[in-house]
């Protein structure tokens, strides 16, 4: 081998940024083998062997024992004996590590630099593409390169509609790679959708901002079961869930206080019930709301919403579909969950979390009876809810699931 | 003309001449922000024809409008406050000494647009009409505003209104920075004139005389209801353009020449010496008087304070 | 990069134009002076702001034209010039003298080419000093951008610095349709590095001379620089604001002002003109009308009163928007919530 290779220190694990160069194995001048263990570089406190990347000659050592360095920076030259030490100096003073592009550098990290621009940046050619610096920052924040991104405006300028666009593309064109990690077990590389990040952030905004308590009931839906039997008899296609959110409206109107949004210091109770019902789809958690469902009937609501969860799962909602609501209803049931806490969705003031029905024996006046028992838990904020008006909202729940008319 | 209006025409001229050298000076200090443009040599034409005006009668005039304002009886405290920037200058400090004016004089304004002031000037003659009232009104324009749009539609208004107004050219030579010769395409500014129907005349601008008694005839003959007319006199100015202008299109010594040959005063002086018996002391006093007046305008100028910011908005409207 | 004045920059892009195009001519009062003096070949002034010097010594007298002064005559000659093949870079020393010469601009020049369904190619450019600061009062101190802005057929350029001059100029030379072309006067002074070659700047892109995601300030002519003094004494505070600079009215690049205006969601326009329907105006009803989902205060408007300009100097610059005035604005929009 006649040309010079760097040895650099590696990028172990997405997270890591320097490591410690602990040990050399080899002193300059040695023969190393590729693959040959040539140093010991220690990172979060474990120590890895650094292999060496190509059969050659040691010939100079750069990064001492001790030395802390961050990822990608020069340690040390391989070349043959025979190559001159004056093109292996060249090599050193021109190295620039390569730019490692980091994911953990997602953070929405300002880079507003103050530099004068008395002379204006400079002009660019047409079909050079001018991006401002907003939208700059977006592409950042978005995991958008820009040089590959071909604008759409005047004299080839990247709009924000361009970059959106591309990181769009970006989140449904990645292909899972396989890869395969040190810890030999392979596995796809999925990078986060904008969806999954835009739920990432809300419900760790949510978890973290706003003060939750839980009640929890148990509701006998018998009665419950029999009326969706009745209604479906008419070929209609009513289920559980139906019900519930027709339920939950009209015990949503008789206690309003719990049909609340909190938009700075203003509370804003609503008069009619707009119920954000989470569907589960294959790109994630989507809640298309029922608006004002507290005028509309069963069977309007089975419509509605059915229609809803279809387009959901088709990616094919309206904004005005999934923004708003005044209250969120979530339902495992169906997948045999006995019970579970729901993380409320801001601005709004609470969310219900339904579990599946379990027949079981209870008792009635001293006798033991079956009946069908529903576990549902109210998230409520703190801030606007306070424990009695829970309460009080899942008294007249129970009133309208366990009596219906 | 008898002793005490022949003092006074040259007390009125000496002010001229005097204020318009102090404010070359004090622009100079940097006293007097903004552009302005000295009447200096120019004195005899304004005198000439405003000592036939009264208070009553208007006179619209141009950026080189000091001479104007002083000679129409402005008051010169006033008018040095004002190009000052003073609060309690002509205007409030609000006009400059491009936009001097003071109408309880007559004086419709110094206009710092070229050819601004004949359409005014009509206006003020066509009132004078409709009133009745014997009085007339005087367009003064320089050879640059003889070629303006806004003159040429004045003066075909005048005729076909018939309105006692005289429009009188001040021929300085330069329009600007560009000669007369050379931007006045019929190189008569009067015979031009005359294309529009106006009776018109031409006076030699340096000689107060010349000036007085062939604008006396037209201002009588605008009162008496004969019509407008116009006067091209011919003059010269000492200054630049304005305060600053290098005047790069003089000839080598042609300043000192008119200085010495074309000054109006000094012509003035000798006339009135030689033929009508006034006595050197007589005018060396006035002098005197004059620079005491102007030194005391300007002290007081220096002194006063400007106008407070709330005077900003103020006067934009009567009632809004 | 050698250093020159915005009135350099200026003449530079003239001479430089000149010499390219044989059918560029320049047309004005005193743009060389002294025509009709001494013999005619004196170049008396080279422009009242200098901006012409060296032209009529260097291309002559039938290239570089000394008018009357006579305004109607000369945009209108200008006009028909450029209609039939010259491309005339005519001067309106003050553009408070559009008064008298405002038809042939907005009714001939503007409309030549949509009249005449398309047919007709006017260009044309009128350079005109605008703008208050030198106690030049009421009749030679307006900006008049929205007048000129709000007629269809014309392009409206105001530089800010002489970088931006000088390929602004180029390019408004090159341009087939009218452009009006604003220096300010207080801008003739400035220095700023400035190229020996040719270059262009295309209208309707703006230049950011500030970013940050906090404020949004806008800003043109001779309010940029104060924009940045607010800018940068904001920053002091560790507030960080992005400032554009449109460089052009018509076209305006509303993509960048929106695209900052979309981010921060607060905006302070500055604008040197009287505030009715001025220019600042125009861009608050654009951002409310294209961004308002995004605007987190109502868009402060920094202008002048409404007034003429008034002479004396006190007045003057209580009348001119002032560094002060903008950082309070500022200080306002990030008050509200």
């Amino acid at each position: 081998m006649s040309s010079i290779e760097a040895i650099t220190v590696p990028q172990w694990g997405l997270t890591m940024t320097e490591g410690t160069l602990v040990k050399w194995n080899a002193s300059e001048g040695d023969a190393v083998q590729e693959k040959g263990e040539i140093a010991e570089i220690e990172t979060e406190k474990i120590v890895n062997v650094l292999e060496s990347p190509a059969d050659g000659i040691l010939r100079k050592i750069i990064g001492k024992e001790g030395d802390t360095l961050p990822v990608g920076a020069l340690i040390g030259i391989l070349a043959s004996e025979s190559t001159p030490e004056k093109d292996i100096d060249k090599f050193i003073e021109q190295y620039k590590p390569i730019e490692l592009s980091a994911p953990s550098q997602s953070t929405n990290e300002v880079t507003s630099s103050n530099t004068v621009s008395s002379v204006p940046p400079s002009t660019s050619a047409p079909g050079e593409g001018r991006v401002s610096p907003a939208v700059k920052r977006l592409a950042k924040k978005l995991g958008v390169d820009l040089t590959e991104v071909s604008g759409s405006g005047r004299n080839g300028r990247i709009s924000k509609e361009d970059v959106e666009l591309a990181s769009k593309d970006l989140s449904s064109n990645t292909e899972n790679e396989v890869q395969s990690d040190n810890n030999d077990n392979p596995f796809d590389s999925i990078p986060l959708t904008s969806m999954r990040k835009t739920i990432a952030r809300r419900l760790t905004e949510s978890k973290q901002n706003i003060p939750h308590f839980y009640l929890t009931a148990d509701y006998s839906i018998d009665k419950l079961l029999v009326k969706r039997k009745e209604m479906n008899k008419e070929n209609l296609k009513i289920s559980v869930n139906d019900l519930l959110i027709y339920c939950v409206a009209r015990a949503l109107i008789e206690e309003p206080r719990a049909n609340v949004q909190l938009i700075e210091d203003e509370i804003r109770q609503y008069r009619h019930a707009d119920i954000s019902v989470a569907v589960a789809t294959d790109s994630g958690l989507i809640a298309p709301i029922v608006k004002k469902a507290d005028t509309k009937s069963i069977q309007e609501i089975s419509e509605e919403f059915a229609d809803l969860a279809k387009r959901a799962q088709k990616g094919k909602l309206r904004r005005e579909e999934i923004l708003g609501g005044t209250f969120s209803v979530s339902n495992l049931g169906m997948f045999g969950i006995k019970h579970f806490e729901a993380i409320i969705n801001p601005p709004q003031g609470a969310i219900l979390a339904i579990g599946g029905a379990i027949e079981k024996i209870i008792a009635s006046e001293g006798k033991p009876l079956s009946a069908n028992i529903m576990s549902v838990s109210l998230s409520c904020d703190h801030r606007v809810i306070d424990g009695a008006v829970g309460a009080k909202f899942l008294q007249a729940l129970r009133k309208h699931v366990e009596e219906p008319e | 003309m008898k002793k005490e209006e022949l003092l006074k025409v040259y007390k009125t001229m000496r002010t001229i001449r005097s204020f318009e050298e102090q404010c070359d000076k004090e622009f100079m200090q940097g006293n007097i922000p903004g552009f302005v443009h000295l009447y200096a040599g120019q004195e005899a034409v304004a005198v000439g024809v405003c000592s036939h005006l009264s208070d009553e009668d208007k006179i619209g005039s141009t950026h080189r409008g000091h001479g104007h304002c002083i000679a129409k009886g402005c008051d010169v405290k006033g008018m040095m406050h004002e190009i000052m920037g003073k609060a309690d200058g002509l205007c409030k400090g609000k006009g400059g000494s491009m936009h001097i004016a003071d109408l309880s004089k007559g004086m419709l304004g110094a206009n710092a647009i070229v050819g601004g002031a004949p359409p005014t000037a009509v206006g003020a003659a066509l009132t004078a009409k409709t009133l009745g009232n014997n009085t007339v009104a005087v367009a003064f324009s320089g050879d640059g505003a003889s070629n303006q749009g806004t003159t040429f539609e004045a003066m075909n208004m005048a005729v076909v209104l018939q309105v006692p107004v005289i429009f009188v050219f001040e021929n300085n030579g330069y329009g600007e920075h560009t000669g007369a010769d050379y931007a006045v395409g019929s190189k008569d500014i009067a015979k031009r004139a005359e294309g529009f129907g106006l009776p018109t005349y031409k006076v030699n601008g340096t000689d107060f005389f010349d000036v007085y008694e062939t604008a006396g005839k037209a201002i009588k003959d605008a009162r008496e209801g004969k019509g407008p007319s116009a006067l091209e006199a011919d003059t010269i100015r000492f200054g630049g353009h304005f305060i600053g202008d290098p005047q790069n299109y003089r000839a080598e010594g042609e300043l000192d020449k008119l200085r010495a040959e074309r000054d109006c005063l000094k012509i003035f002086r000798s006339k009135v010496i030689s033929d009508f018996d006034l006595k050197e002391e007589e005018l060396n006093l006035i002098d005197k008087e004059v620079n005491a007046l102007i030194e005391g305008c300007t002290k007081s100028g220096l002194a006063a304070p400007m106008p407070d910011s709330k005077e900003l908005t103020s006067d934009v409207y009567l009632n809004y | 990069m050698p250093e020159k004045t915005y009135t350099e920059a200026l003449n530079e892009a003239l001479h430089q134009e000149m010499d390219r195009d044989d059918t560029v001519i320049v047309i004005g009062e005193d743009v060389a002076g002294g025509a009709g003096t001494q013999g005619d070949d004196v170049e008396a002034i080279g422009g009242i702001f200098g901006v012409c010097a060296g032209l009529g010594k260097k291309f002559g007298r039938t290239r570089v034209i000394d008018t009357p002064i006579t305004e109607s005559a000369i945009v209108g000659t200008a006009a028909g010039a450029a209609m039939t093949g010259l491309r005339p870079v005519a001067e309106l020393m003050f553009v408070d003298f559009l008064g008298v010469c405002f038809d042939q601009i907005y009714n001939q020049t503007a409309k030549f080419r949509y009249m005449f369904g398309g047919k007709a190619s006017t260009p044309l450019v009128i350079r005109t000093a605008v703008g208050a600061g030198l106690s030049a009062a009421a009749q030679h101190s307006q900006t008049m951008f929205s007048t000129f802005t709000s007629v269809p057929g014309l392009k409206v350029v105001m530089p800010s610095n002489p970088y931006d001059a000088k390929g602004l100029l180029i390019q408004a030379i090159r341009d087939d349709d009218p452009v009006i072309f604003c220096e300010h006067k207080l801008l003739y002074a400035m220095k700023g590095e400035v190229p020996d070659e040719d270059y262009t700047i295309p209208f309707a892109e703006a230049n950011w001379l500030r970013d940050g995601e906090d404020l949004t300030i806008i800003a043109f002519s001779a309010m940029v620089p104060k924009a940045i003094e607010a800018a940068d004494k904001l920053a002091e505070e560790g507030i960080k604001c992005t400032v554009i600079d449109p460089r052009t009215t018509s076209p305006l690049d509303e993509e960048s002002i929106l695209e900052s205006a979309e981010e921060t969601g607060r905006v302070v326009i500055v604008d040197e003109s009287t505030p009715r329907c001025s220019i600042a105006s125009d861009i608050s009803s654009i951002i409310v009308d294209k961004a308002f989902k995004a605007l987190k205060a109502p868009i402060k408007k920094v202008t002048a009163a409404h007034s003429p300009v008034p002479f004396s100097p006190a007045l003057e610059q209580a009348f001119i928007p002032q560094t002060e005035g903008i950082i309070e604005a500022c200080r306002e929009v990030l008050g509200s919530n």
